[in-house]
């Protein structure tokens, strides 16, 4: 992780000289393996959601689409994609409690 | 513990579960409510963690069995969708599937080089002494109205795709094989004869009939649907065992009606009398089943592999031309070739060889056809 890390801030260091813009500062290897340990119980998490939630859920936060296109994707009731939607995030939450804020 | 009673709405608003004033109402809370508005927070952070998880690329197992999930609901979708198009939806599609059409047949028409026959294919007429006849070609196709007499065509597509289509004062018949003979009386078509290949009548008032080699169609012969005879004269193959002579009954295309059997009897007089004598004891027999062409196909393989290849020549040849709409037909095709390979007669086998590759230029076997083929070549000095 580290290592593909500090790839990452030469690489945009290197590109910055021809384009002129200066890179973001690099994530630190603390941020970093924290953005890490996030991401995997994040996974892990989603990884235990019943499909249904799942699905509502990276539909409507990933892929950003409406509450109403969701229902008319998955031909489900509005108020059931409502529903899942609310307990996906509150179970996602639950698990996570310690990570985010 | 969130102290606001209201932090609930922050997630409605997102979803869109409130109105235009709820939700303005809402956002002004949140300005002032601390709770809520790090309620907002939380949400926004759970979505951002959501958007930066890393994408891991399916499996091949899952990939499919996604897009054979997708391919099943896409299909759903589609049948429901054409169940509830609704009529001036159709009609809009028809008028622009048939400006598509004008525009397409416009192109053709003036498209240079799309008058005349397409190189390397040629239409030969043979007409009798009365035959009355026109012939023009039309953005690469040849019509020849036939309005009386007798007139024989003989086409070679080559490797060019010509269509050839004979109309009649009743009806139209298409050529999707070489060799035919079209005769006009009395304003009607009085028959079709087939020598080599295929060809389609469609005949007014009647259903569509496809004649292959070897056979006669008199529209309007014994009944409505017509008669087809095997011409002995035409008959491809010559008739060495009782299987051949089979072959050459009088049978009908389609399944018998009662009414139909008693008056294929009594309907001698419809067939010319070359052929009226043979069929004067058989029975008519309807299309062949499934199981019926799978035997035929079985006995002629049976022969092949007990290389009693004079036998198996005749029933692949037989079979070939019989069901030449069969898939099989090609591996019979194929198994003639085999069969003349262990010959020694080197001209029929090129022959056959040469044959299967018109057929089937891009056949299953046609790398093997190929390489006998050149192996069978006389040597150059």
């Amino acid at each position: 992780v580290l290592q593909r890390g500090r790839s990452a801030a030469r690489l945009a260091r290197f590109l910055g000289r021809f384009t002129g813009h200066s890179p973001e500062p690099a994530p630190s290897p603390h941020e970093l393996v924290t953005q890490n340990e996030i991401q995997d119980e994040l996974s892990s998490a989603l990884g235990s959601l019943a499909t249904e939630k799942r699905v509502v859920l990276i539909l409507a936060e990933v892929e950003g689409l409406s509450c109403a296109e969701i229902a008319q994707a998955l031909g489900i009731p509005l108020g059931t994609v409502w529903t899942r939607l609310h307990h996906a995030r509150r179970a996602l939450r639950k698990q996570l409690e310690r990570r985010l804020p | 513990m969130n102290a606001c009673k209201r932090t609930w709405e922050v997630e409605a608003s997102r979803d869109g579960r409130l109105t235009g004033n709820e939700r303005m109402s809402t956002e002004r809370h949140i300005e002032l409510c601390a709770d809520c508005a790090h309620e907002r927070e939380r949400l926004e952070a759970l979505a951002t963690a959501l958007r930066d998880l890393p994408v891991r690329g399916a499996d091949e197992l899952s990939l499919r069995r996604q897009r054979h999930e997708l391919l099943a609901r896409a299909n759903a979708a589609a049948a429901h969708a054409e169940r509830s198009t609704s009529w001036s939806l159709r009609r809009k599609s028809a008028v622009v599937a048939a400006l598509i059409s004008a525009c397409a047949l416009g192109l053709l028409l003036l498209w240079p080089g799309s008058q005349g026959s397409p190189a390397g294919a040629r239409l030969v007429l043979k007409p009798d002494a009365f035959a009355d006849y026109t012939r023009q070609t039309l953005a690469g196709s040849e019509i020849v109205d036939l309005k009386h007499g007798r007139l024989t065509l003989e086409v070679e597509r080559g490797d060019a795709r010509l269509r050839v289509l004979v109309r009649t004062p009743d009806g139209e018949i298409e050529d999707i094989g070489t060799v035919f003979t079209v005769t006009v009386q009395a304003a009607r078509t009085e028959a079709i004869s087939v020598a080599k290949g295929r060809v389609l009548a469609r005949i007014a008032g009647k259903p569509e009939r496809r004649i292959t080699a070897g056979e006669t169609h008199r529209p309007y012969a014994v009944s409505n649907e017509g008669l087809t005879v095997l011409d002995p004269a035409l008959a491809p193959a010559p008739p060495g065992e009782a299987r051949a002579a089979r072959a050459l009954r009088v049978h009908r295309r389609t399944s018998e009606s009662p009414n139909r059997a008693q008056s294929s009897a009594e309907g001698a007089p419809a067939v010319e009398p070359r052929t009226a004598a043979p069929a004067a004891g058989d029975e008519a027999r309807p299309a062949p089943t499934e199981s019926e062409v799978a035997a035929e196909f079985a006995r002629a393989v049976a022969r092949v592999e007990a290389h009693d290849d004079a036998r198996a020549l005749v029933l692949l040849t037989l079979f070939m031309d019989r069901f030449a709409d069969d898939p099989r037909a090609e591996d019979a095709a194929f198994l003639r070739v085999v069969v003349l390979a262990r010959g020694s007669e080197r001209a029929a086998l090129r022959a056959a060889a040469r044959a299967y590759l018109a057929k089937y230029p891009h056949g299953f076997r046609a790398p093997e056809v190929e390489r006998l083929l050149k192996e069978s070549a006389p040597p150059t000095p």
